[in-house]
């Protein structure tokens, strides 16, 4: 009953954004069904649209569900970007170095690339511990520090000297992500993580202790759980999926190689997506689907319709306004409206 | 009349052969940076003019993760695809591979595939740097002019340290010494493209330490190098759009690439069947792409003789009596 | 004609809780009118309702005979309706008159004439008699002396009806009897006093008139004359109190023992416990009374593992426990803490997942190398949620919308099924109502008869008397005395806890 009610709420709110940017569009002087129907045309109406818009989802994902795991936790990880771009670093440069069979080196290399990026949590989590500096700031500052340090590598330390732009080298070909007919298999590795999060979180005695703590901490230290350990815990899990979506950005991306501005702005949608999911791991999911087909058919309709792909910004932020904004509102109202029962029970009750 | 008729005509011909009618200008950047991916755009626009073509940009706004999207709805919808292809030449070549049959020009750098496919528009950069570095130095000389201090220094900002703003800077080194050698060229990447407030500050920089003139080889973070000239009076030079007008009496001269000229001179050939497949097409001074933008904002600034001077040298650079050498990585 | 008319007023807030059920309340020009009943009667929403700090969901306000509406405190100032609250608003840097004219700085050409402002307030300050000099600063004064700079604020706000939420709760017997003196003389001055209190002794000394409400409801409203404290009591809560009586205790071998414990404050670094000694045996319920705030806080969070003392021994079960993590403390103790909100309840996670919290620790919910048996945990909460009589829907829902009642018999249900033998209780029934309270503290006794060693923090004296077998008084830090509550009377104990006799 709970979940048709988050279903029927998300549903509801997607659909009034939906309406709300038809009336935009038609000030502009466009046809919005035109421009929803590119949207679907090349975020989802074909094999091709389906399979770029659930690779463009993947990184999402995977940040997405970090976001909601630390939130859930009560720990505030904002570094999602930091150890994405971590992450995918060291899978670049051990992607031109490392010599394995493809293999065997495709999960070295993501694993890899997963503990560069719980490496960059877990200083934000040895500053928590040592000096009590609170994981908000100290994760939001690594990022900087992981931008300019990763640009700074790409630049010149491991500069591709034929690139055009500041680059790695390309990474073995044998390295490169498989894919099935254009799905690339870190699609499934997102899933899959995803799910483990989900089980991890919801199933195991360590789950509930995050959970809890995020609930309410003091409950949680006074009940017994490992508050302490379970934070840290948290920072380099929560890491390492971000520091996934950063290595699988290098094998099974486009790019094959680290470059400036490779983490785009996977970090803080990866934080808006959570945010919007109220930290429900599967609705995260969701939505990280949802928004990757969004960015995906974006470009399709700035060809069928000469709308700018700038709209599709503007729309996601209608859509995280009114689901957070309807989320209290229906709270709020329905409870309102219980109260007027309830007074109109009590008043008759008594004449 | 006649003029409308062989419009007309030409469309019909067009159209009867086949000939493209939908163009995609996909770049790696965004518009409004009043010089490079505008010029391009200028280009686009007149195309649609002229030609009666549809056309469609797409801005990746620096975002790799929309490269390969961008390009395989664009191979899906255009005829023709300029593309500004930094950091993303991999991706080209991939998804021009498997639409063949499109037309894929490359702009500002050199992409081969193996099958011959994509051409590319390579300009020779290094001449109108030269000639920009020859004005700066002339200009830091000359004491005589407002804000001119005797040190003999010069700079550039530029936007990432890559391959094609060395070849700026190389061919403005040349440009320098070939004024007078003593000239010292101070250079400063800044690291982004679309951050006016950092060009400024680089700018200010340069100035501070007894730059003149400072050449802004950055899109729209070089914006900021021409309201740093304004600020502190001292002089810029502006790059691939004529940006003489944006700051009045302090922006010298551009350095112009005429990268919307360059779109149309392709075109035309694909329309004349002239345009060959995978050929590197390499713009410059003679071509009338690449030079200094002198125009009457260049005249309130410079004496009479020097202008004539430039222009002299721009000639000479054009019929190859200087022969600026390229940047080697 | 009353001077102000409250009529059918009711308050529902959201979701469903009738915090007020059709109450009326009439006040008459110089009356000292009471009201009383138990906590989460109404009292305060109703006198909140008409110092326009709430809004009610239906019903009407008139003062003398007209029809108003009361939306916000400033609205009600203007009506001449004033409330001094619990909590004090005051500027602690600010002196007397400047706190009382602020907000109602009567000024020429934006100038304050500081001077005349001064000796308004002393007149005002001289006219009823209080005897506060306006040029003191506020923070050098007494709690007794604040709470008068509030009532002269609203006098010289020219409130005609003065509300007193608690007055009582922070002063001296003795500052209690000057209150009594001044509010009489205001009544004196024709002013309307409203008067909010749980005391009945109080209430009976100085009202006029006595309203007493019960679950948001107007039992009934009488002149003071017609009603003695065993009443009005009854009345309060609807039925005979129940005597609670309880079997000599049998006490086994010892379970807690505390040795020279002493702790310093984390700020401070002073000592808030002092060499303090005391065990706790099975069988046995042992009490600690004092005036809060004189380390039993700080006693119960060393034996819990939130606080680490400097010196000293805490040993559970014959192990050393002073050191120890909170979670292998866990593994010993039961623990109800005394705010339910602060730590002892998740109240936007389920039922569920608020009665396996620390059980969770034990092995027989592990499934697996990682897993928890949650059809166990199903289990195990569903039958202790029936045995603890707790009122709820399902297993799902969150306890949020329990009443306090249910929500505090969440915690004790937990808590009391862990099943260990040490149970360390803190403010066991604070803010519940009546029945909830007799409930839990039959639990208690039960739990003490099944041989559990019960170490109980109250500040209800009635509490540790009806309860403890034996009683410590702790006061600033140290255990003051040792004593048999059925052979001690609650004086004597209150002369400990204030440190009258050593």
């Amino acid at each position: 009953m709970k979940i048709f009610r988050r279903v029927i709420i998300s549903l509801l709110s997607i659909a009034s954004a939906f309406l709300i940017c038809a009336i935009l569009i038609k000030i502009q002087r466009n046809s919005p069904i035109e421009v929803y129907k590119a949207l679907y045309a090349y975020g989802l109406g074909s094999w091709f649209s389906l399979s770029s818009t659930l690779n463009t989802a993947t990184p999402l994902i995977f940040t997405g569900v970090s976001a909601a795991v630390a939130f859930a936790s009560g720990v505030i990880n904002l570094g999602q970007h930091g150890q994405l771009l971590m992450g995918a670093i060291l899978t670049a440069i051990l992607g031109v170095y490392l010599n394995l069979p493809g293999l065997i080196g495709i999960p070295v290399l993501v694993v890899f690339g997963g503990f560069a990026g719980a490496l960059w949590a877990g200083v934000a989590a040895v500053l928590k511990k040592f000096y009590r500096m609170d994981e908000f700031i100290s994760t939001l500052m690594l990022n900087f520090i992981a931008e300019y340090f990763t640009i700074y590598l790409a630049t010149y330390p491991f500069l591709d000297k034929k690139a055009y732009v500041p680059a790695t080298r390309l990474i073995k070909r044998i390295y490169f992500m498989p894919d099935v007919s254009g799905l690339s298999l870190a699609f499934f590795v997102a899933i899959f993580s995803a799910l483990i999060s989900y089980w991890y979180i919801k199933k195991t005695r360590s789950g509930y202790e995050l959970r809890m703590m995020g609930h309410n901490i003091n409950f949680a230290r006074i009940g017994g759980c490992s508050v302490e350990l379970n934070t840290t815990l948290v920072l380099l899990l929560t890491g390492f999926l971000s520091g996934l979506a950063g290595g699988l950005l290098i094998l099974g991306g486009t790019q094959h190689r680290f470059m400036k501005g490779i983490g785009a702005n996977f970090g803080w949608d990866g934080v808006m997506i959570a945010i919007i999911a109220n930290n429900s791991i599967i609705e995260t999911l969701f939505y990280g689907l949802f928004f990757g087909a969004l960015k995906n058919g974006a470009i399709g309709m700035e060809f069928e319709t000469a709308v700018p792909s700038e709209f599709i910004l503007l729309l996601q932020a209608v859509i995280v306004l009114v689901v957070v904004g309807a989320r209290s509102a229906i709270e709020y109202y329905t409870q309102w409206i219980r109260s007027l029962a309830k007074l109109k029970k009590v008043v008759s009750g008594n004449d | 009349m006649r003029k409308v008729f062989l419009v007309l005509l030409i469309i019909l011909t067009i159209s009867i052969l086949g000939a493209p009618r939908r163009v995609a200008y996909v770049i790696n950047g965004s518009l409004g940076d009043q010089s490079f991916y505008d010029s391009g755009y200028s280009g686009i626009k007149q195309l649609e003019k002229e030609f009666g073509v549809q056309t469609r940009v797409i801005e990746c706004n620096f975002d790799p993760s929309l490269y390969y999207p961008s390009l395989r709805t664009a191979a899906q919808w255009a005829d023709v695809i300029f593309v500004i292809s930094y950091g993303f030449e991999e991706e080209l070549k991939e998804i021009a591979t498997k639409f063949p049959n499109k037309i894929w020009v490359n702009i500002d750098t050199v992409v081969q595939d193996e099958k011959g496919i994509i051409s590319s528009i390579d300009y020779r950069e290094e001449e109108g740097a030269f000639l920009a570095g020859a004005v700066a130095a002339m200009v830091t000389t000359m004491t005589q002019l407002p804000g001119i201090n005797p040190q003999k220094i010069i700079g550039a900002v530029g936007g990432d340290d890559d391959i094609v703003i060395r070849s700026f800077v190389h061919g403005y080194e040349q440009g320098a010494k070939y004024i007078d050698p003593e000239i010292q060229v101070k250079v400063i990447y800044v690291g982004t493209w679309d951050d006016p407030a950092k060009g400024k500050q680089a700018a200010l920089q340069l100035y501070a330490q007894g730059a003149d003139v400072v050449f802004q080889i950055a899109a729209l973070t070089g914006f900021g190098v021409l309201q740093a000239a304004q600020e502190v009076g001292k002089y810029a030079i502006g790059v691939d759009s004529n940006q003489n007008p944006l700051v009045p009496g302090h922006v010298i001269t551009s350095d112009l690439k005429e990268v919307g000229q360059s779109i149309y001179k392709i075109f035309k050939m694909i329309i004349d069947g002239t345009f060959e497949k995978g050929k590197v097409y390499s713009f410059g001074v003679k071509e009338g792409i690449v030079g200094l933008a002198v125009d009457d904002y260049t005249k309130k600034i410079l004496p009479a003789e020097t202008v004539d001077k430039i222009l002299k040298l721009q000639e000479m650079v054009a019929n190859g009596t200087i022969v600026v050498k390229p940047y080697v990585p | 004609m009353a001077f102000v008319e409250m009529s059918k007023i009711y308050k529902v807030y959201p979701p469903n809780v009738v915090a007020l059920n059709g109450v009326d309340l009439s006040l008459e020009r110089g009356e000292i009118h009471s009201i009383v009943g138990e906590n989460g009667a109404g009292k305060s929403t109703l006198v909140r309702i008409l110092y326009g700090m709430i809004k009610p969901s239906s019903g009407e306000i008139k003062i003398d005979g007209e029809k108003v509406q009361i939306s916000n405190p400033s609205e009600a100032m203007k009506l001449g309706i004033g409330m001094v609250h619990q909590e004090f608003m005051l500027i602690p840097s600010f002196k007397v008159f400047e706190n009382i004219i602020l907000g109602q700085e009567r000024s020429t050409l934006g100038f304050i004439n500081r001077k005349k402002a001064a000796k308004t307030v002393q007149q005002i300050i001289d006219q009823y008699g209080f005897g506060v000099d306006s040029n003191t600063v506020v923070s050098q004064l007494s709690v007794a002396a604040q709470q008068k700079v509030e009532i002269i604020k609203q006098l010289y706000k020219k409130a005609k009806v003065l509300i007193l939420d608690e007055p009582t709760a922070v002063l001296t017997p003795q500052e209690s009897d000057e209150l009594f003196e001044q509010i009489t003389r205001l009544k004196g001055q024709g002013k309307t006093i409203v008067f909010i209190s749980h005391k009945l002794d109080e209430v009976l000394k100085i009202s006029d008139r006595i309203t007493v409400l019960r679950k948001g409801q107007r039992v009934t409203t009488l002149e003071n004359k017609d009603v003695n404290a065993i009443e009005l009591a009854k009345m309060m809560i609807g039925r005979n109190l129940s005597q609670i009586s309880k079997r000599e205790s049998q006490p086994g071998k010892e379970v807690l023992s505390i040795k020279h414990l002493s702790v310093r404050s984390n700020r401070t670094n002073k000592e808030v416990l002092s060499n303090v000694n005391l065990s706790v045996r099975a069988g046995e319920i042992v009490g600690i009374a004092g005036v809060e705030g004189n380390g039993q806080y700080e006693l119960v969070q060393s034996i819990v593992g939130t606080i680490r003392p400097y010196s000293g021994e805490i040993i559970v079960n014959d192990t050393d426990l002073t050191q120890a993590p909170i979670r292998e403390r866990r593994k010993l103790i039961c623990y109800v803490p005394q705010d339910r909100k602060y730590s002892g309840l998740a109240l936007k996670a389920t039922m569920l997942e608020n009665m396996i919290m620390t059980h969770h620790l034990k092995d027989e919910f592990k499934k697996g190398l990682l897993a928890l048996d949650w059809k166990k945990a199903y289990s195990y909460a569903k039958q202790a949620a029936e045995q603890f009589d707790i009122l709820y829907r399902s297993l799902d829902e969150k306890p949020e919308v329990l009443s306090g009642g249910n929500q505090q018999k969440v915690v004790v249900a937990r808590e009391f099924s862990l099943g260990y033998t040490l149970i360390v209780l803190d403010q066991p029934t604070r803010g519940l109502d009546i029945a909830s309270t007799e409930y839990i503290r039959r639990l208690i006794l039960q739990m003490r008869d099944a041989g559990k060693a019960i170490l109980l923090v109250s500040a209800d004296l009635d509490e540790l008397m009806q309860l403890s077998d034996r009683l410590y008084v702790i006061k600033d830090g140290k255990i003051v005395a040792h004593i048999d509550p059925s052979k001690a009377d609650i004086h004597t104990i209150g002369n400990y806890m204030l440190g009258v006799v050593n």
